[in-house]
């Protein structure tokens, strides 16, 4: 198989790559699955509670670029609640 | 822990293509006679058959994609779903993408390598295998990872029901074992997974995989009522066995798939229970990590 076949088979089974579930709590908490950087920075630009988005955007700071200090913290406003972002199966 | 037939402790960037051509052939012998799951059930897939699980010979990938809601020490990590799975969760979030093993793209070498190549130019720093159970395609995934010259590092994100046979087979090719605890006894298991004799299988397996050479992660999804009955002899059984293993407490429930089949799965989990759990497990010495 060439490697454009197999690519176009592995977009295929990688359509849903582009999409981050998000369900809101009628409690307010933000339920994330399959939460791409994107959809945390979204999250920490709006001031999610608790430290789940903060610490992830960290680790993909370090991996994506070596350096921590481009870790933006959420500002400390009360909500809405980020429910531990992303519950793989 | 089981021993692997070669003793070698190494892990997924030491395991050279002979080795590796071992497992593969050793992994084919579950194609005639499955005994990956420990519902034991023998049966001939290569010929057809179909077990619990229904899964044939071959492994179907229904989504991958590069996520950041692991835990943090994990991402961004490159989660590759499998459709197919040996227990009957009735809150999966996966819903029957997860029991229908036919659902999905053909997992071979040549997708193999595509995603991973995928995945590295969106900064994944390793590869997961989820479900569904990967457990169940193990003879399929070693076959694609053989034809993949340059894996990343291997999560194998499991429901912790195989047998050693299966634990055997994936000693020195994983890095990291997350292993979802999802019961605290055997009750709940085999009315909303059915699943008989779970906490000693999944307790003696937890074992065998922390005595092993790859990390161990153990999660545990909080559900709605189960503090008492699940959370607490799940974090209990940690302290007692495995205090020093990172434990993750999951609070994104929702009432999915047939939840409603079931009145205390129906219900959205407390905003507290998280804290509560989280709280609970420090103070029995828990290393609690998420």
């Amino acid at each position: 198989m060439n490697s454009r076949r197999a690519l176009s088979r592995t977009m295929q089974a990688g359509d849903e790559s582009t999409e981050s579930e998000i369900a809101i709590g009628a409690d307010g908490r933000v339920h994330i699955f399959g939460a791409s950087r994107e959809i945390l920075e979204a999250l920490a630009a709006i001031g999610v509670r608790g430290d789940a988005v903060a610490q992830r955007l960290g680790r993909g700071l370090v991996a994506a670029c070596g350096t921590p200090q481009g870790a933006s913290p959420p500002p400390q406003r009360s909500l809405p609640d980020c429910s531990d972002a992303g519950e793989s199966p | 822990m089981v021993d692997s037939e070669d003793g070698h402790p190494g892990k997924s960037v030491a395991m050279d293509s002979e080795r590796l051509a071992g497992r593969v052939a050793r992994a084919a012998l579950h194609d005639t006679h499955c005994m990956l799951c420990e519902h034991r059930c023998g049966t001939n897939r290569a010929a057809g058959e179909l077990g619990r699980c229904k899964a044939g010979t071959e492994a179907r990938v229904f989504r991958h994609r590069v996520e950041y809601g692991e835990e943090p020490q994990l991402v961004p990590s490159h989660l590759f779903y499998l459709s197919g799975c040996d227990l009957r969760c009735a809150f999966c979030i996966a819903e029957e993408k997860a029991f229908d093993p036919r659902i999905g793209t053909l997992l071979d070498a040549d997708f193999l390598n595509a995603a991973v190549a995928w995945g590295r130019k969106r900064g994944a720093r390793n590869l997961q295998w989820v479900g569904g159970e990967p457990t169940i395609h193990l003879p399929a995934i070693l076959r694609a990872l053989a034809g993949c010259p340059d894996p990343p590092p291997l999560v194998w994100k499991s429901d912790f029901h195989f047998t050693p046979e299966a634990l055997a087979l994936l000693d020195g090719v994983v890095d990291v074992h997350v292993a979802d605890f999802k019961f605290g006894n055997d009750a709940c298991a085999e009315r909303i997974a059915g699943v008989p004799r779970y906490c000693a299988i999944v307790g003696r397996n937890l074992v065998a995989a922390a005595a092993g050479p790859a990390d161990l992660i153990v999660r545990h999804l909080l559900l709605p009522g189960h503090h008492e009955c699940c959370f607490r002899p799940v974090a209990h059984w940690l302290a007692a066995n495995l205090p020093g293993v990172p434990f993750s407490i999951r609070d994104g429930y929702l009432p999915r798939w047939q939840a409603q089949h079931h009145p205390d799965l129906a219900l959205p989990l407390p905003a507290d229970a998280g804290l509560r759990a989280r709280r609970e497990a420090v103070m029995l010495g828990l290393a609690v990590v998420g």
